[in-house]
């Protein structure tokens, strides 16, 4: 248990024309004289309590890994062609090259990029919802307790 | 030749895409032949930029260089290690993973892969930073000192408001309390509430509380929400989000006091807002802040809440403190311009030899 002069000292006035000792003893003496309601600390959900911020828990770290897999898989791009056969290889990636652009790509490519969109989407979607199941399951365990305390 | 400007987005009321914008104008000025490059372009911007797949053709240009606005992992990356021509990186800061954990996996994702990659992006000509902490977090990822600067942010600030708003406020009048920034874990935006409700139910009842920013880590956006129902602070401190440029100045016009509790910035632009609007500043002691406030405002070093919550009530009912507090912010938001941020720009340039115009 920290004394009034203790907290006090955790203010810092950084401009040396104001007079930081009297500005922390002023602080100290509020502190001292007032009584203060409600304990703020302990009130909220449980990952937002001092100390218990950034904690996954053990379902929600297995989302999370799924999810940074997900993410990680290659974007779609197009492919260049390439060929194997000696000498002539060069000329018939460049004929396939030439063929696709006339042929598909114009019509392949704004589907490739719709998909891309899409699965993008997806991605976030998905976060969303298993952040909110995270929530929702943690709120309802902090209700039950305050209904049941004697269960706990 | 000529300047690339590569980054991940343009987006409206951004700090870095501000900077981007701002930079491109200067070049411009200096009769430098320059374009911005993105990977997403907010619809009102796209007269700024192109999209990063038109940069391809400049891979090759060696007599070309690259300016990589770096702020969070993007494919792009691969653009800035591919170019052939002289290449700065300019860090902005990426938010440690570890306060998106439980929170966003994908915000997570995207800032570990950030932060691991940072060590990938050593070979360049030099990598500035826009603070002396994000300088000291290239040399930490593996960068030479000797190529490190800082490059401050073109910022595009208004005129100092002195609008009246040193007078100070009794316990029985409303007093408007202001938080700006996206509403994420590392803003620690429950620290504020706590400090608020002391405040409110302990000081003055009539205070309010606005939370401005967007609202997009959903998960922690929805915690703060029960956590202002059972701080019985429902009617009093308000999630606002993204706002609109002249909605922002009036949320700051109307403000008694601007309180952080964030516990990672690379910068932290709003300090700078508050400062020109005159609003006295409550900051957390922590990453890059006490170096943007220099000698202005007031720091708590760790967490009382009932501390800060006496403090700020000093700072918006004693008279004396308010008004210092307020003359020195007003001090040294004057050092922070576009002529300061222009001549170090052209110092980083004049560094890699690049002829630039009056």
């Amino acid at each position: 248990m920290r004394t009034p002069k203790e907290e006090a000292a955790a203010i810092h006035i950084p401009n040396p024309a104001l007079d930081e000792a009297a500005i922390r003893a002023k602080v100290a003496e509020m502190l001292a004289t007032r009584r203060y309601l409600p304990d703020v600390a302990h009130i909220g959900p449980e990952k937002l309590r001092p100390g218990n911020t950034a904690v996954a828990q053990p379902t929600t770290e297995t989302l999370n890994r799924l999810m940074i897999e997900l993410m990680a898989q290659e974007p779609l791009h197009e492919k260049p062609f390439t060929s194997t056969v000696p000498i002539l290889g060069p000329v018939i990636a460049a004929f396939r090259t030439a063929w696709n652009g006339l042929s598909t790509r114009w019509y392949v490519l704004p589907i490739m990029q719709q998909q891309a969109r899409l699965n993008q989407q997806m991605l976030l979607v998905l976060n969303e919802l298993a952040q909110r199941q995270e929530l929702d399951t943690q709120r309802i365990a902090e209700l039950e307790a305050q209904l049941h305390p004697k269960e706990k | 030749m000529r300047i690339h400007q590569l980054t991940f987005g343009l987006i409206p009321g951004d700090a870095v895409s501000n900077s981007t914008v701002a930079i491109k104008a200067q070049l411009q000025a200096w009769g430098v032949e320059t374009a911005i490059y993105a990977q997403h372009v907010a619809p009102q911007l796209r007269e700024h930029a192109l999209p990063d797949r038109q940069f391809l053709p400049f891979l090759e240009s060696g007599e070309d260089l690259l300016l990589f606005h770096y702020s969070i992992y993007s494919p792009n990356v691969r653009l800035f290690q591919a170019f052939s021509g002289r290449k700065v990186l300019i860090y902005h800061n990426i938010t440690p993973a570890k306060f998106f954990t439980g929170w966003d996996s994908q915000q997570a994702a995207l800032c570990s892969m950030g932060r691991n990659v940072l060590k990938t992006m050593t070979r360049c000509d030099l990598a500035v930073g826009d603070s002396a902490f994000n300088c000291r977090e290239l040399i930490e990822a593996g960068f030479d000192p000797a190529q490190t600067a800082v490059l401050p942010l073109f910022l595009t600030l208004p005129e100092p408001v002195e609008n009246g708003r040193t007078t100070s406020k009794t316990p029985s009048e409303k007093a408007t309390w202001l938080t700006v920034g996206r509403v994420a874990p590392s803003k620690a935006i429950e620290d504020v509430l706590r400090i608020f409700a002391i405040y409110k139910h302990n000081i003055n009842p009539n205070a309010e509380l606005f939370i401005v920013g967007s609202l997009g880590v959903t998960a922690y956006v929805e915690a703060l929400k029960f956590l202002i129902d059972d701080l019985s602070l429902a009617n009093s401190a308000h999630l606002v989000g993204l706002v609109s440029d002249s909605q922002l100045e009036a949320y700051y016009r109307r403000a008694d006091l601007f309180l952080t509790a964030s516990q990672h910035e690379g910068f932290c632009v709003p300090l700078l807002e508050s400062m020109v609007y005159g609003v006295p500043i409550l900051a957390r002691h922590s990453s890059a802040i006490p170096e943007t406030l220099g000698e202005a405002g007031v720091l708590f070093e760790d967490l009382g809440y009932e501390a800060v919550a006496e403090m700020a009530h000093l700072l918006i009912s004693d008279p004396a403190i308010r008004q210092q507090v307020i003359e020195k912010q007003y001090q040294r938001v004057a050092s922070f311009n576009q002529e300061r941020a222009a001549a170090s720009l052209r110092a980083v340039l004049h560094r890699l030899d690049i002829p630039l115009g009056e």
